[in-house]
């Protein structure tokens, strides 16, 4: 098989203040043309740096390449001038990056900026021909139009489509994509996806795929190669890599992920944390986190070794070639129990909760609109149960959370805890039923005051609340809350810098039970952390629940969790939910196009059964959701549903029950008896 | 008692500020949010140096709002109790005594030993003639005006041997302070710092201590005998008044600062949290201060003090309490006139915070608005006041001068570099130029500022989130 790109021994290395970190270390790769590899790894294994550094693109001057080679066609990329490089970037190899938002200039038009990359030697118009035809290959529409307009002008999901066709108009023989699809929604996920795979059909490109996503990398991976620590562990075929990875980081990977098989187990948790890259290793990087090392794994490095095409850099591997280990037992508590129990008391309602953000415009501060962000949700919460929140961005679930809490005042509607109205409460009224309601918000990073100390942060709430006698008892208390959510007690003088991603969203549990709540409002909180943390927190919150009978309102897009956690799912688009029920009745029998478009595209590795395959006929919404501003007459996803009926445009549908706990509103299924 | 303890009000505000700051040294010192970004500082060779500087400036400064009254001699303790002198004296005034006495009748140049202007004189035989007379002090030593050169290379020499050693000194006993480990000797650390590979850059700052030393023994040395920088107008040494106004411009930099701060934060912080209401008054009065020429305002507040001066000329018993007050009120309306840019920095900071998740944690915790604002807000927005303090400080330094150089700044009286330009004036216009004055207060006024200048750039480095890679 001839190799489009060779990487060889790469090692690259970053002087910090603390010492020299070694985020590469002697990775080698081959890309075959045509070939799309996935490179796999969590957040700081050095899959990013490693793709960087092929281009010269390490940030300088604190990256340095120690070793290595790059082949391109047999010259080495790592040994040319920066003059040639530029002949290489973008022409020979182009790279798209996670965030579209900031990866094009503001302040040129599309056209202007996928035309700058095209040879100069090309005539203006022949030039604006060609960026027309990209960006109609990548799927915007009217492209004419787009080629003046400015990036602030397009949507999250066009801005990466311009990105890619951007990569795309030198005709380059290999793209470099960094988590390109991370940043977006699911939806549009599995459309850019699709694109992406269609394009590299269609130029015979290769594809480097960065991702920290497991069923990502299977839709569009030819080859996965797993990256931990700064070293590739395996690297196989997709369908072999699949259908049974070999090293136990990998195999540890599978089971982290949540999902509706696992409901009933706690999920695999990855001990610990990735190592610190300072270190010289002596042993596998991965024996102090894997529960199968044994004294060889801290004493010699596992070797590279390949069988039929699987590499795999493990002692379980070395002496019988080709044989599979026997698989690990897993420890697998059962989390059975208060499942079923659909009739737990009333904790929370929501009866028509509308929130609009007026929109002011000219020099009166007028106000000329509304952003009705949340137009009309009711919903109820039981006590130890959990209703996620499903829908893509901008469709107002984070706002429903907030006015729940009471952080954005609601425009209409009511909210009942325990039969008291929230929504017209004062705020001196308010403060002391605010213990029962706490929130654990998305990004760990934002949520912790940097200039207090945890001890500081877990307390506050307490004093706030009147909770602990004095000093020593809330001191105490802060002592426990560590212990229940996992973190030592050493942790109450640090600040929050001194905490990884994970320990910080624990801290932020922490400092919810502090008031010991009822409710918990969890505003997607584990969408910014790796896999096995996600697994970490996931657990956490159900052992919680049980030991509490807490509840929560879980607001996610992630249907993995949803499938994992919930008791009851509510599907909102546009400000209004469209269907409500038990979780197996929504997730298994969908009933409303836009839950089942929503569940056709989430990537996923999970059995391939009819039920699937019937939703995956649904297929992949299409274009992207309207404005809460200006929504569509009659049914908001009329515009995006395959199944529209002229009914559609006109009448927004009223309730349909299907169930005494399933609900839906879609023209399709004539109205019933309503749900009031 | 021999003397008399005199505190001015800038004297108190200034034991103020040093009791703040020393209290904010130790605070920081225990949090390590906050000395992580003094320690960049720390390692900022540039800025230690400039710090040496400053602090020699300070310490000047400080020396001299130590103010006291000293006793007449010759009066006994009687019914009547001690009699003190009425012109009030600072510790610096004590240790330049000789600087301060030694006044000439005008005009001399540096080093000279005769007046720079020409005076009739009348001879034993009657006839009158035109001749540069002796000066009364400078050179008093000499027997002739041609040892001048020899006396001054011999006095030179001594200073340069006289700080070399304090200087050697100083070093060693840094070297034997840093001995880290115990194997080390203090040679070795020696030869660390002067290959630069101290984490504390000691080369650096030792550099600047040398020039420092040398400076202060020049002037030791040479001050008592000649006038450096010459004489002025009436007569008085040129590098006193220009030492005597570094008190002047530390203080119009750093209390004008202290003066506004609380209207800043205070509105700052309420306008950006609070939103709404209270965020359009605080807007609208800042807009409003902020439309009126600022100069426009210092000239209608200094005129109206003044006259209020005139009016009540017995409340002001001696001229360095008028020359205080008068200060005292530039500050207070430079200060209302600068708080404006602070408060709106504040306030869009403030914005920013009150929507980071852990505020929004903070109200769903029950916690007051009042608690937020102290323990969360005012914490994360220090790093903007520090910032801005440190960059106020030389524009503030200048604009002392260019308000004194339109009678609108200091106490004509008083000592300060912005009243040494406003008298150049006329100086400039001469011929032969005299140009020692202007010289003096530009140089004083420029190391001044560029001391400042250079460590606010790596104070505003280390504590901008934005400038950290």
């Amino acid at each position: 098989m001839r190799t489009l790109l060779r990487i060889d021994d790469l090692k690259v290395s970053f002087a910090t203040a603390g010492g020299t970190v070694r985020a590469v270390d002697g990775v080698s790769l081959d890309i075959a043309p045509g070939e799309a590899v996935a490179l796999l790894g969590e957040s700081g294994s050095g899959k990013s740096v490693a793709a960087l550094a092929l281009l010269h693109l390490l940030p300088q001057p604190a990256g340095r390449i120690v070793a290595g080679r790059v082949l391109l066609d047999d010259r080495d990329l790592l040994r040319m001038s920066e003059r040639d490089m530029r002949a290489v970037r973008g022409r020979r190899i182009a790279m798209i990056f996670q965030e579209p938002q900031t990866s094009l200039n503001p302040v040129m038009t599309l056209g202007e900026q996928i035309a700058e990359i095209l040879p100069a030697s090309l005539s203006r118009s022949k030039r604006r021909e060609r960026v027309v035809y990209w960006l109609d290959a990548v799927g915007i529409a009217d492209p004419g139009r787009r080629y003046r307009e400015y990036p602030h002008q397009l949507s999250g999901g066009m801005k990466q489509r311009a990105m890619i066709a951007m990569a795309l108009a030198a005709e380059p023989q290999l793209l470099i994509a960094d988590e390109p699809t991370t940043a977006l929604d699911v939806t549009i996920q599995a459309q850019v996806l699709d694109l992406l795979k269609e394009l590299q059909r269609r130029t015979g490109m290769a594809m480097l795929f960065i991702t920290h996503d497991l069923a990502v990398a299977y839709q569009v991976a030819d080859r996965v190669a797993v990256m931990y620590a700064g070293e590739i562990v395996e690297s196989a075929d997709r369908q072999a890599f699949f259908g049974g990875a070999r090293h136990p980081y990998a195999q540890k990977l599978f089971r982290a992920v949540p999902g509706r098989g696992k409901r009933d187990e706690m999920l695999e948790v990855i001990s610990g944390g990735v190592p610190s890259l300072m270190q010289e290793f002596r042993g596998c990087r991965f024996a102090d986190r894997c529960d199968r090392a044994w004294d060889l794994c801290r004493t010699s490095a596992p070797a590279w070794q390949v069988d039929s095409g699987h590499g795999v850099r493990c002692h379980l591997y070395r002496t019988v070639k080709g044989v599979q280990p026997a698989a690990a037992t897993v420890p697998r508590t059962a989390a059975a129990g208060a499942r079923d129990a659909s009739d737990g008391q009333v904790l929370l309602q929501v009866r028509d909760l509308a929130v609009h953000f007026p929109i002011h415009s000219g020099v009166m501060r007028r106000i000329v609109g509304h952003v009705r962000a949340v137009d009309g949700v009711s919903l109820t919460i039981r006590a130890g149960r959990t209703l996620a929140l499903v829908g893509e961005s901008g469709c107002g679930k984070t706002t429903v959370g907030k006015a729940i809490l009471q952080l954005v005042v609601p425009t209409a509607g009511e909210v009942l805890f325990d039969d008291a109205r929230l929504d017209r409460m004062s705020p001196s009224a308010l403060r002391p039923l605010r213990r029962h309601l706490q929130v654990i918000f998305q990004d760990p990073y934002a949520s912790l005051d940097p200039r207090m100390q945890v001890s500081e942060i877990l307390e506050e709430g307490m004093r706030a609340q009147g909770i602990g006698a004095g000093a020593a008892e809330r001191r105490s208390r802060a002592h426990d809350l560590l212990g229940q959510v996992g973190l030592g007690t050493e942790a109450l003088a640090r600040y929050p810098h001194e905490f990884s991603g994970g320990q910080r969203q624990r801290l932020c549990i922490a400092r919810a039970l502090s008031v010991e709540p009822r409710l918990i409002v969890c505003d997607e909180p584990t969408s910014a952390l790796d896999v096995s943390v996600q697994a970490q927190i996931l657990n956490l919150l159900r052992r919680l629940q049980r030991e509490l009978s807490l509840s929560y309102l879980f607001i996610t897009h992630n249907l993995g969790v949803v499938e994992y956690l919930a008791h009851e799912v509510a599907v909102m688009y546009l400000g209004r939910l469209v269907e409500t029920g038990l979780a197996h009745e929504v997730l298994e029998a969908p009933k409303h196009p836009y839950t089942r478009a929503l569940l056709a595209a989430v990537p996923s590795i999970e059995g391939s059964g009819a039920k699937v395959a019937a939703v995956r006929a649904a297929g992949v919404p299409q274009g992207e959701a309207p404005s809460p501003v200006n929504p569509p007459t009659g049914c908001h996803y009329h515009p995006r549903c395959p199944q529209a009926m002229p009914q559609c445009r006109t009448d927004y549908p009223g309730t349909t029950r299907i169930s005494a706990t399933h609900w839906v509103r879609c023209h399709l299924y004539p109205a019933g008896t309503d749900p009031s | 008692m021999p003397f008399k303890p005199v505190i001015l009000w800038t004297d108190a505000l200034i034991y103020l500020l040093l009791a703040v700051t020393v209290a904010y040294g130790v605070y920081a010192a225990r949090h390590e949010h906050l000395r992580w970004p003094w320690r960049q500082v720390r390692r900022n060779p540039l800025a230690m140096a400039a710090l040496v500087v400053l602090v020699a400036y300070v310490v000047v400064g400080l020396a001299d709002s130590i103010h006291f009254r000293m006793r007449l001699d010759g009066s006994q303790t009687g019914v009547h109790g001690t009699i003190y002198s009425p012109q009030v004296l600072s510790a610096l005034d004590l240790l330049c005594t000789p600087l301060r006495t030694h006044v000439e009748q005008t005009y001399s140049a540096p080093f000279a030993l005769h007046a720079f202007t020409p005076q009739l004189v009348r001879r034993p035989d009657g006839s009158h003639v035109l001749e540069y007379p002796r000066l009364r002090f400078a050179g008093a030593g000499l027997e002739t005006p041609a040892d001048r050169a020899r006396d001054i290379a011999v006095r030179s020499l001594q200073a340069a041997v006289e700080s070399l050693m304090l200087w050697a000194a100083v070093v060693g006993a840094i070297a034997y302070w840093q001995v880290r480990q115990p194997g080390e000797s203090a040679r070795a650390v020696f030869a660390r710092m002067r290959r630069g590979q101290t984490d504390t850059p000691w080369r650096a700052m030792l550099a600047s201590l040398g020039v420092v030393i040398l400076i202060i023994a020049a002037v030791a040395n040479l001050g008592a005998e000649y006038h450096i920088l010459g004489t002025d107008q009436v007569g008085q040494d040129v590098l006193f008044e220009a030492i005597k106004s570094i008190r002047t411009g530390l203080l119009i930099g750093t209390l004008t600062t202290l003066v506004m701060l609380p209207f800043a934060l205070v509105m700052g912080v309420m306008a950006g949290y609070f939103g709404g209401r209270v965020d359009d008054v605080i807007q609208y009065i800042y807009t409003t201060l902020s439309s009126i020429p600022s100069v426009l305002l210092i000239v209608a507040g200094i005129l109206s003090l003044d006259l209020y001066m005139a009016n009540h000329a017995t409340s002001f018993d001696n001229i360095a309490q008028r020359q205080d007050v008068r200060l005292l009120s530039l500050c207070i309306i430079l200060g209302v006139t600068t708080w404006t840019g602070l408060c709106r920095l504040l306030r869009g900071e403030t914005m920013k915070l009150r929507d980071m998740d852990y505020i929004q944690a903070a109200i769903a915790l029950g916690v007051r608005s009042r608690r937020i604002m102290t323990r969360h807000i005012i914490p994360n927005v220090m790093h903007i006041v520090l910032i801005n303090v440190v960059l106020n400080f030389s524009g503030l330094v200048l604009a002392e001068a260019v308000l004194s150089y339109i009678g609108v700044g200091v106490d004509p009286s008083m000592n300060s570099w912005g009243n040494m330009i406003n008298g150049a004036r006329m100086e400039m216009a001469r011929d032969p130029v005299v140009w020692w004055a202007l010289a003096a207060a530009f140089l004083f006024m420029f190391t001044l500022v560029l001391a400042a200048n250079l460590f606010a750039d790596a104070v505003r480095d280390a504590f901008d989130p934005r400038m950290r890679k």
